[in-house]
């Protein structure tokens, strides 16, 4: 039983990316809206996109994406989905994702094939 | 050098060096000191380019014109694409005024003036219509301010306050009076009558820019309906943003404002504009850097025209934007308080000027057009080099945040 | 429904700026072609799909369309301009199809691949030597022509096959399997022995058909030159590519853009074939690094807009006048190489260490479509034999047009009998995804 985290970059994806979580099995997961430290200290100013800009302010926003996945396998197809979707974590722009080992779990309904 | 190679070697520079175009300085850090500006390019394509070293030559950079033009669809698109009517509509009603009033009144008064005393002298030879065109061309772009320079050197976010977000808020919404004011340059003194042999008057024209920005727009929607696929969308804007310039430039039209109306009918008809957004974003710096190393190298900075009419427009600009911004304060009721140097920040002009400049020199081929040329790119880069100092001074007796 | 009316409004657009006097400086004209061609190669590209067809032949009609030929949105001027987009693209072809061929899918089948291009070559190339010498009353030609110098040159136009067609179709078919690997492999080793042929008879044709003319062997040194030289460019190249993957990453589909044009442009420089280079490149690059899969990844993300363009150009670029003109003679000659290519492949198959039926069967399919090789060699041909060179080069571009229209279709519907094909079936493609899979935006969010 491992925990996955996974911290989305591109947040118009974030839809694609669940969906694609629902095909492979990965049918419960909790998203939590966050913030990204480093990029406060931005570099990015913008050249010719000033109003945008105005709008997300200098505090880009990500997503965090938990998800209780009992299968190994799982996580595997997980990672492939978001590098398919994002591009390669070796990338900058994919995200971050890691998994925690899980001691006890509760509440965890059955996951529907 | 073969023009593909150059293209690609340029495209190289873009992506290498476009992350360390205007970096928010980091105290302590290398970048600190190291921070490009954009002039970096601009000599660089100077010295490579046909005025200089001739590893550029003339021929080259005509074969590269449709890269150019390819350049500028995208700038409009990107401008246009922000402009969504539910995030317009979040700021007051009393910035856009002072916005658009600011601007309005900038390229009245320098246009103006310009118009005036080109009546009377001009730095090179001139015919009628050139002088107006070049006068207009430099009152557009007078209108406009800088994003980067204010949002480069703001205090940080969160201790911004009203008035540094105006600060912020101003130079965002401007190009829309720039554009607009080069749409009419381009339909009311349109190079026409020699070059595309169809007589229309300049107000069908302008119904023509509309209408073929409107037309473009449909038609990008049109195609945007049939792409599932993330490479199919790179196609179709790709395909669109050559295509839509293109088409404006054979009509001797300006990209940027054809660009510009499609991506406002886009943005405002379609829910999903993020991915397109994010897509265009993806190149503003690589194609900034090499539109900044081709306008150097079509400069032709021996030509001292140039020179003094850069000097008279610095000095115009500066006058005008004060008198401009007066004018914006005075007839709108802002519910802040708007420091007596606050002008001083909109002073900066930023890359949409150099845009403006190669828009214009695509078309307009005059002595009195490439001393414009040369006027806007020593302008830009003058003032550019003054941001830092004149946006402090403008918030430096601003209230403190609470 | 939105596909028409896009083509509609599409070309309302370009006949305006076609047809409105003084169209421009050729740089605006070249833009708004190129422009033109990309939308309207993609959107009848779908058409094509939605009717069965590949979508590549939707990309050649388009071509065809719109071409100087026929609906004349593109002019000759525009499309010479444009077909400096042969060399990016046929580059990234090339890496394609050396990225694709994998060596432990390749070496049970290399008996089969060596045996079926030695048969092609052999029985194609003579058959078709003997049929043009016996139609050559059928050719009119003028009188002191020598017809052996023809007969040769209609013997390896008929040869070479399009590698360009043959990865375009097994890409979008996303096919893997014997039968894909056999052609592909086929597809790729003819192009070499096509490279040495045209080398070795071309001093032969010269001296059947200009007189006085002597034979000179310096030609070996530079056919050593220049296939050598390229399988070791290639080499290199792969390592470099490689590198640049490991160490920076970024932006990998256009640094491969941005690597095929030069290594064309380099490669010309030197005398090297930028073709062979780039499929050495990307075989190096597939079975002796580990990025092949990064690598290919990033060249098809690159890959659409520079195919679409690429056969809507040659699309435009068939000669309409030639195939009228000659078409008669065309289809026989058409006719005739396609029973010989058959023939050949179920021939060399039996070679194999396991004969695949569906090879035996269909193989030849694989080969039918010709493009560019074959239009290079022909304008070769019409340049060094003042003769007949021109007559045979038209005829050659019949041929050639009828090909390039029916073959990517004989392939597509060959791939689909040999169950290699898996485009929209939803089985797992290169990486082990799900292809066609894909969720509509917007479905189901909360879990």
């Amino acid at each position: 039983m491992k925990l996955f985290v996974y911290v989305l970059n591109q947040q118009e994806k974030i839809d694609e990316v669940l969906s694609g979580f629902i095909e492979i099995g990965l049918t419960g997961a909790t998203i939590v809206d966050s913030v990204g430290m480093g990029r406060i200290l931005a570099k990015e100013v913008p050249i010719f996109a000033g109003f945008q800009s105005l709008l997300s302010g200098s505090r880009p926003y990500n997503k965090t994406i938990l998800s209780v996945v009992e299968d190994d396998e799982k996580i595997e197809r997980a990672l492939a989905l978001i590098e398919q979707i994002c591009g390669s974590f070796s990338e900058p722009g994919a995200g971050i994702a890691f998994t925690l080992p899980l001691d006890r779990v509760f509440g965890l309904k059955p996951e529907i094939e | 050098m073969n023009a593909l190679v150059a293209l690609i070697l340029i495209g190289a520079l873009g992506f290498a060096m476009g992350r360390f175009l205007f970096l928010r300085p980091r105290p302590g850090t290398l970048y600190e000191r190291f921070m490009l500006s954009g002039a970096e390019f601009l000599a660089i394509g100077a010295v490579i380019g046909p005025s200089g070293l001739q590893i550029l030559d003339r021929w080259t950079l005509t074969n590269l014109e449709p890269f150019l033009i390819l350049a500028l669809s995208w700038i409009g698109l990107l401008l246009g694409i922000q402009l969504r009517w539910r995030h317009l509509i979040r700021f007051p009603w009393p910035y856009f005024q002072v916005s658009l009033v600011q601007g309005a009144v900038t390229l009245g008064l320098c246009f103006g003036a310009l118009a005036l005393l080109f009546f009377f002298w001009t730095p090179v030879v001139a015919a009628a219509a050139d002088r107006w065109r070049a006068a207009l061309c430099l009152g557009a772009v007078a209108a406009l301010s800088s994003s980067t320079e204010a949002a480069l050197h703001e205090p940080r976010a969160a201790k911004g306050g009203h008035v540094a977000g105006l600060l912020r808020f101003v130079p965002a919404i401007d190009p829309l009076v720039t554009l607009l004011g080069l749409g009419l340059l381009f339909s009311f003194w349109h190079s026409g009558r020699q070059a595309v042999g169809v007589e229309f008057s300049g107000f069908q024209w302008l119904l023509a820019s509309v209408g073929g920005g409107l037309l473009l727009g449909s038609l990008f929607l049109l195609l945007l309906a049939s792409v599932h696929q993330s490479d199919e969308a790179v196609l179709a804007v790709l395909g669109m943003a050559i295509f839509s310039g293109g088409l404006a430039s054979v009509f001797h039209l300006s990209p940027l404002v054809v660009g510009l109306i499609q991506g406002i009918l886009i943005s405002n008809w379609r829910r999903q504009e993020d991915l397109l957004l994010n897509m265009l974003l993806k190149l503003e710096r690589p194609l900034y850097v090499a539109l900044l190393v081709l306008a150097g190298a079509a400069w032709r900075f021996d030509e001292p025209a140039g020179y003094l009419l850069a000097v008279l427009f610095i000095a115009l600009r500066v006058g005008a934007k004060f008198l401009g911004v007066r004018t914006a304060l005075a007839v709108t009721r802002l519910p802040f308080h708007v420091p007596g140097r606050w002008w001083l920040g909109l002073v900066p002009q930023g890359a949409m000027a150099i845009a403006v400049a190669v828009s214009y020199g695509l078309i307009y081929d005059d002595p009195l057009g490439r001393a414009t040329f040369s006027a806007i790119l020593l302008s830009t880069v003058v003032l550019t080099l003054l941001g830092r100092p004149l946006v402090h001074s403008a918030l430096s007796d601003q209230e403190p945040a609470p | 429904m939105t596909t028409f009316l896009a083509l509609l409004v599409l070309a309302g657009l370009m006949a305006a700026a076609r047809w409105i006097p003084a169209f421009g400086k050729l740089a605006f004209q070249t833009t708004v072609s190129l422009g033109f061609v990309l939308i309207f190669g993609f959107l009848v590209g779908r058409l094509a799909r939605r009717i069965r067809l590949p979508r590549i032949t939707g990309y050649i009609l388009a071509g065809v369309i719109c071409g100087p030929y026929l609906g004349r949105f593109l002019t000759g001027p525009v499309v010479r301009e444009l077909r400096l987009i042969d060399d990016l693209a046929l580059a990234l072809i090339a890496f394609t199809a050396g990225g694709e061929l994998r060596i432990r899918d390749l070496a049970p089948r290399w008996r089969s691949i060596v045996a079926v291009t030695g048969a092609q070559t052999g029985i194609v190339g003579a058959g078709m030597f003997v049929t043009v010498l016996l139609a050559s009353p059928l050719f009119h030609l003028p009188p002191g022509v020598s017809v052996a110098a023809m007969a040769i040159a209609f013997g390896i136009f008929a040869v070479a096959s399009s590698p360009a067609t043959a990865v375009a179709i097994i890409n979008e078919a996303r096919a893997r399997g014997t039968f894909t690997d056999t052609v592909l492999g086929v597809t790729v080793l003819k192009d070499v022995v096509v490279l040495v042929l045209v080398t070795l008879l071309l001093p032969v044709m010269r001296l059947l058909s200009l007189p006085g003319a002597t034979f000179d062997l310096g030609f070996v040194g530079d056919l050593a030159w220049e296939v050598g030289g390229s399988l070791a460019g290639g080499v290199v190249l792969g390592y470099l590519v490689t590198f640049y993957v490991n160490g920076v990453g970024a932006v990998l589909p256009l640094f491969i853009v941005g690597v095929s044009i030069l290594v064309t442009q380099v490669a010309r420089q030197f005398h090297l074939e930028p073709l062979l280079l780039c499929m050495v490149a990307g075989f190096v690059i597939e079975n002796a690094t580990r990025v092949g899969d990064r690598f290919i990844d990033a060249i098809e993300r690159s890959s659409l807009p520079v195919y679409v363009v690429f056969f809507a150009i040659s699309g435009a670029a068939i000669n309409l006048q030639a195939v009228r003109d000659a078409w008669y003679l065309a289809l026989i000659l058409v006719v005739v190489r396609l029973l010989l290519v058959s023939g050949a492949t179920a021939l060399g198959e039996r070679a194999a260490a396991r004969p695949n039926p569906m090879v035996r069967r269909w193989g030849g399919l694989g080969f039918v479509a010709q493009a560019g090789v074959t239009l290079g060699l022909a304008s070769i041909v019409a340049r060094k034999f003042p003769g007949w060179g021109e007559e045979a080069r038209v005829l050659a571009l019949a041929m050639v047009a009828i090909n390039q229209l029916v073959g990517p279709v004989a392939f597509r519907w060959a791939l689909s009998r040999s169950g290699e094909a898996t485009e929209g079936s939803g089985a797992p493609a290169r990486n082990g995804e799900s292809v066609g899979a894909r969720t509509p935006a917007g479905s189901r969010r909360s879990v």
